[in-house]
């Protein structure tokens, strides 16, 4: 008999995890749009921690043989979805970027003008 | 409409160039208003330009040259410019060629672009590349990377768009654009300054080199089929 019981270990890091999702969404942390999703993910790594058998089910109902390279495939293609997205949206926020650093650069030099025209005609 | 042009001309650290270059444009008969987009010079680029009394664009971080062409292209066009002429600031284009450029768009089927080509000034293994690019891209232009361009409004317009933004050069890619959008494109052959080069910032390392092959290669082949 070893000393921890997986389960009890599995569900204390999944209620933790969850936990602080829950308490960085209450504290405002995350935006709307961000709270909806990880309160998904947190709600699906309590049920997950509780009862890894879950696991062994969905291995045999899916004909996988070896079931917990599941949690790891799983991970594995939303950290990629995860970072496409988040070149994407990189990619947007360059353009936002370069278009405002274009726009300061054309508004400060008509400040300049309308500033120095002004000065002309006191 | 009256005719009414403007030279934009980016720059980055050319205070040793960038006076010649303006006092060469004076000396036009045309005398076209000149836009100098300083791209966050560390050195006193923009104080030379100011003293001088031509539009400076300061961008607070440096964007690079086509952002920073962008730039002055957006002013030229909220100014009501008919037409805009692109050289760069280290003195490899010649000012006494703008006129060229000009001259071809007062025909009756006058080009919405016109490209001063200089492919002379090309080394053996830049000849070699730029074939590589126009037969993967299909463009149709001798020499792909010449800052010196002449714009009418309707590539200005075109030039301006968020879709250009994304750009990093403004060589293969812009031309794929104008090439999709079906607008015309011609050369002039011009002289050029061959003590400059005006890729010396992209193929100053081998790193560079290599980013800037695969980067436009990648654009090429991404861009072959692309319509409008």
């Amino acid at each position: 008999m070893t000393f921890f019981n997986p389960q009890i270990v599995s569900a204390v890091l999944a209620l933790s995890i969850a936990m602080s999702i829950f308490w960085l969404i209450r504290r405002d942390y995350l935006i709307q749009r961000d709270g909806i999703k990880w309160i998904v993910i947190a709600l699906g790594v309590l049920l997950y921690g509780i009862n890894p058998a879950l696991n062994d089910s969905i291995g045999n109902a899916l004909g996988i043989g070896y079931p917990p390279i599941i949690v790891v495939l799983i991970a594995l293609a939303v950290t990629l979805i995860k970072l496409l997205i988040a070149d994407i949206e990189r990619a947007k926020l360059q353009m936002s970027v370069t278009r405002l650093i274009q726009k300061v650069a054309i508004l400060e030099s008509r400040l300049e003008e309308s500033l120095a025209s002004s000065q002309e005609k006191q | 409409m009256d005719f009414r042009l403007a030279i934009v001309i980016p720059a980055k650290n050319e205070a040793n160039s960038i006076q010649a270059v303006i006092d060469g444009i004076r000396t036009l008969s045309i005398k076209p208003h000149i836009i100098v987009v300083n791209d966050a010079s560390t050195d006193c680029t923009a104080e030379i330009v100011k003293k001088s009394g031509v539009i400076c664009l300061n961008h607070m971080e440096s964007l690079g040259a086509w952002q920073a062409t962008q730039t002055g292209l957006i002013y030229a066009q909220t100014q009501g410019y008919t037409a805009v002429v692109t050289m760069d600031a280290d003195g490899q284009h010649l000012s006494s060629e703008i006129e060229k450029l000009v001259a071809v768009v007062s025909d009756f089927e006058a080009p919405d672009v016109v490209i001063g080509a200089c492919q002379g000034r090309a080394s053996f293994a830049k000849k070699v590349v730029w074939n590589i690019f126009r037969k993967i891209s299909g463009i149709k232009i001798g020499d792909i990377t010449s800052g010196f361009r002449l714009y009418n409004r309707s590539a200005l317009a075109l030039l301006i768009s968020q879709r250009a933004s994304l750009l990093e050069y403004q060589d293969v890619g812009v031309l794929l654009l104008l090439k999709a959008s079906g607008l015309k494109v011609i050369e002039v052959q011009v002289s050029m300054d061959k003590r400059y080069d005006g890729n010396s910032r992209i193929f100053s390392s081998w790193f560079k080199i290599l980013y800037y092959l695969v980067s436009t290669l990648l654009i090429s082949f991404s861009k072959i089929f692309h319509k409008k």
